[in-house]
């Protein structure tokens, strides 16, 4: 396992454990979660908080809560026993293909595209990962390649799945997140001989500082 | 297990209730884990919702599912309402991918304000340490665990900037943990 020294913001796990993270952040919280017991105790926390909320709540009043009451008894009369249930459905979260792909050493086998020298993207655009609200994305940058100067119009969640890249923030190495928002402005560059492979997950386009990346966004698709 | 007191869950140790359930199979008693919850997992799957009915229809396969699990409900890993919490707002997120509700969430937004909210909790720690946050750290938490909210909904809603939101939320997050000591 990793030595991670990034984490996600307190804040971001937080609304992962309450289930309020768009869908592409909430995957790429799950890849992390994968190499990271820490940020796990943390949602552990986060959860036991919404227990006590739903525990402590008071409870609704309802005319219909004795129909629905006999309702759910009839089902629970047709279900087996726990016992009985020798499989029981397991929740783990299933990671997309494309990040099992990388983790495991087949990032080649994967249909990268083209963005500018030295770097590539996929776009992963199941059908409940790509909304009009959040997208994810997998960026492939060449050893010693940089990314133009930008800051964030929305949240921005960056994992490193292979390779490092350093900006003003520090060293990120595979497992770490940069958790970032508009106020942070930045310029990362690949460090080491590998090309560094990111899952990124964005609710708003980046905001680049110079001229020839802005007028590339509609192209490179970030 | 027998004598269940449904009025007040500090009488009640659900935990005991589910491992019993689990390993005896005994309906009645998953019915007092299910007639105490019900009514409070309504409550907040409605405002999560806005949606009575679907509030409804998740709440009853969240205790369907939870009865189908409950051989996997580990006391030393986290207490029933936790678990069942976890049950049912993955239901809640399962629902959004599904529908892809995360659209029309967000059109509710428009010219949204943040109002003063209530938590409504009865009297004891989890009130107390509600009512011991800052203004603005409370209402971040409820628009979180409450309406589901994204800090970038929550930034739509209310005008404040990203960075203020998670900073509100990360320190609401620390107190509680000191105040509740979840785990």
């Amino acid at each position: 396992m990793n030595h991670i020294n990034h984490h996600p913001d307190e804040a971001t796990l937080l609304s992962y454990a309450a289930g309020a993270l768009p869908r592409s952040f909430a995957v790429l919280i799950d890849c992390h979660l994968e190499q990271c017991p820490q940020c796990h105790e943390k949602i552990f926390k986060a959860e036991a908080i919404a227990g006590e909320f739903i525990e402590h709540s008071p409870p609704i009043e309802a005319n219909d809560s004795d129909a629905l009451r006999d309702k759910f008894f009839a089902a629970l009369d047709a279900e087996p026993t726990p016992q009985q249930l020798a499989h029981t459905v397991g929740n783990e979260p299933q990671l997309p293909i494309e990040v099992v792909a990388v983790l495991s050493g087949r990032d080649q086998e994967l249909p990268w595209r083209f963005i500018v020298p030295g770097m590539h993207s996929i776009t992963l655009n199941s059908s409940d990962l790509h909304s009009s609200e959040s997208s994810l994305k997998l960026l492939r940058i060449a050893p010693g390649r940089n990314l133009p100067m930008h800051s964030h119009q929305g949240s921005e969640l960056t994992m490193v799945l292979q390779g490092a890249f350093q900006d003003e923030l520090g060293c990120f190495r595979p497992g770490d997140v940069a958790d970032l928002d508009h106020e942070v402005e930045h310029q990362p560059i690949t460090i080491g001989n590998e090309a560094c492979i990111c899952l990124v997950a964005m609710d708003a386009p980046l905001e680049f500082k110079s001229l020839v990346p802005k007028l590339l966004q509609p192209f490179i698709g970030f | 297990m027998g004598e269940l007191k449904l009025e007040n869950s500090e009488q009640q140790d659900w935990d005991s209730c589910l491992v019993a359930v689990a390993e005896t199979g005994d309906r009645k008693l998953f019915m007092a884990f299910y007639d105490y919850f019900t009514p409070r997992l309504r409550s907040w799957l409605i405002k999560l919702t806005s949606d009575r009915d679907l509030a409804e229809e998740l709440s009853q396969e969240a205790f369907l599912q939870a009865w189908r699990r409950a051989k996997t409900f580990d006391p030393k890993k986290a207490k029933a309402s936790t678990w069942l919490f976890t049950i049912a707002r993955n239901l809640f997120v399962d629902h959004k991918r599904r529908q892809k509700v995360e659209q029309k969430h967000a059109e509710k937004l428009a010219g949204g304000d943040i109002q003063d909210v209530d938590f409504g909790l009865d009297n004891g720690l989890v009130k107390k340490a509600i009512a011991n946050l800052p203004h603005q750290q409370s209402q971040m938490i409820y628009q979180s665990y409450y309406l589901g909210r994204s800090h970038s909904e929550i930034a739509k809603a209310t005008g404040l900037p990203l960075g203020t939101i998670k900073s509100s939320i990360r320190l609401a997050f620390q107190k509680l943990c000191i105040e509740l000591d979840p785990l």
